[in-house]
């Protein structure tokens, strides 16, 4: 009996050993790993350069989880490898997740030169437009593939779903934005940064056009 | 035929743990108050490029060849990758900066000391971003959305150290100073003295 147990523990040994060299010649060989890859170095092209006057004073920062997932249609044979794969991966074909940190800012703009100050002995009335939505900031620093899963016999992600799901965030960043009525905050944080910029004796009106 | 029993329950239970990662929630929204003056906007174009296939066999130490080196051992095969992509930038001021001390009103006179000009945002529209080629030959693996974000994420880095050979600051310094000689002359001040903090 023991001599049966030494020669199955052989045996699973060796079959654990013919089992890894078989992934590391897969992992070393035939898979690339881009941990080191480096792009080359390309000129940047300046398209437009444009003269802005855009005063923000209010950012708001969150982050949006976003999951796509593919199951299989259920296992079809209990001899088949894959379906054993499948199942071991919880029916999950294909499965995408993305992490998005973005950030939004509110504030004025005044690039058309759209304000106006008018001024005598004792006040000072300064009209503004209306706080605004002005950037809507998410770039590939902040942006992470949490988990990326595609299973054997399957086509990696396209491009154009990564795409999708970061205009999708993206657009779900401003919506939780304007939920949160940000254009009043912007607005009251102008009138303080305008009042600390014009030191004045005189009576100071902020105002903010209606359109 | 126990013993048996006894391998077959020790290996369901070393495998019966999924190694599946759990989807992180969604982290608590920040909102603070800022004072920021942008006054230049850059559109950027690059080409992010990427050959992996250019390592030879005769790159490699292979006298002083450790586990970790075996990444970079040549695959069989060509991976290349082309995307184009879009950047805004904006440079500007950060108006909360200014002190009550930076700004001395003498009559119809007002000086100002205006904070040094620098990135106030980077952004990169998802729409704006092309893979122009991708062609993969051998064995090897295509490009996964994790490469393709790492190497997006090279390309702003890069976008951003060039942009430091650029004028894009001179040009925010120069616009934040006509913005504010136009506003303090609006206020009635008759001269408007800009002096630029002593970091730039």
């Amino acid at each position: 009996m023991d001599n049966d147990i030494k020669r199955l523990l052989k045996n699973v040994l060796a079959l654990l050993i013919v089992a890894a060299a078989g992934v590391a010649i897969y992992i070393f060989v035939f898979t690339g790993n881009s941990d080191d890859l480096e792009i080359e170095d390309t000129p940047i092209h300046i398209e437009s350069i444009r003269t802005i006057a855009e005063i923000s004073t209010v950012s708001y920062t969150d982050e949006v989880v976003m999951d796509t997932v593919e199951f299989h249609k259920g296992i079809t044979s209990n001899y088949s490898i894959d379906d054993w794969i499948t199942w071991y991966n919880n029916d999950v074909k294909r499965r995408l997740t993305l992490i998005i940190r973005g950030e939004i800012r509110y504030g004025l703009d005044l690039t058309d030169g759209n304000f106006t100050i008018e001024s005598n002995k004792d006040t000072i009335w300064l009209s503004l437009p209306q706080a605004k939505l002005l950037d809507v900031i998410v770039s590939p620093s902040n942006t992470e593939v949490f988990q990326e899963t595609v299973s054997r016999g399957n086509a990696p992600w396209s491009d154009d779903v990564r795409k999708q799901m970061e205009m999708k965030a993206k657009a779900q960043l401003t919506e939780d934005a304007e939920s949160l009525n940000l254009e009043a905050q912007a607005q009251e944080n102008a009138e303080r940064m305008f009042t600390k910029l014009i030191q004045t004796d005189k009576e100071l009106i902020i105002e903010f056009d209606e359109n | 035929m126990k013993n048996w029993f006894y391998y077959i329950a020790l290996f369901v239970f070393i495998t019966a743990c999924s190694s599946e990662n759990d989807i992180p929630e969604d982290q608590v929204y920040a909102i603070r108050e800022i004072g920021i003056l942008s006054t230049t906007e850059y559109t950027i174009g690059k080409v992010i490029k990427l050959d992996d296939s250019d390592l030879g066999l005769d790159e490699i130490d292979w006298s002083d060849l450790s586990w970790t080196d075996l990444d970079n051992i040549p695959k069989i095969g060509d991976r290349k990758l082309l995307i184009s992509c879009k950047a805004k930038v904006k440079a500007g001021v950060d108006l909360s900066q200014i002190k009550d001390s930076d700004i001395t009103i003498k009559g119809n006179t007002i000086e100002i000391i205006l904070p040094p000009a620098t990135i106030t945002s980077f952004s990169m529209d998802p729409k704006s971003v092309h893979t122009e080629m991708e062609n993969i030959s051998g064995f090897r693996d295509p490009f996964t959305q994790e490469e393709k974000t790492n190497f997006l994420q090279q390309g702003e880095e890069a976008i951003l150290e060039d942009l430091d050979q650029s004028t894009i600051l001179k040009d925010a310094t120069d616009n934040a100073e006509i913005f504010l000689q136009d506003f303090y002359k609006q206020l009635g001040f008759e001269e408007v003295i800009i002096k630029r903090s002593s970091d730039q």
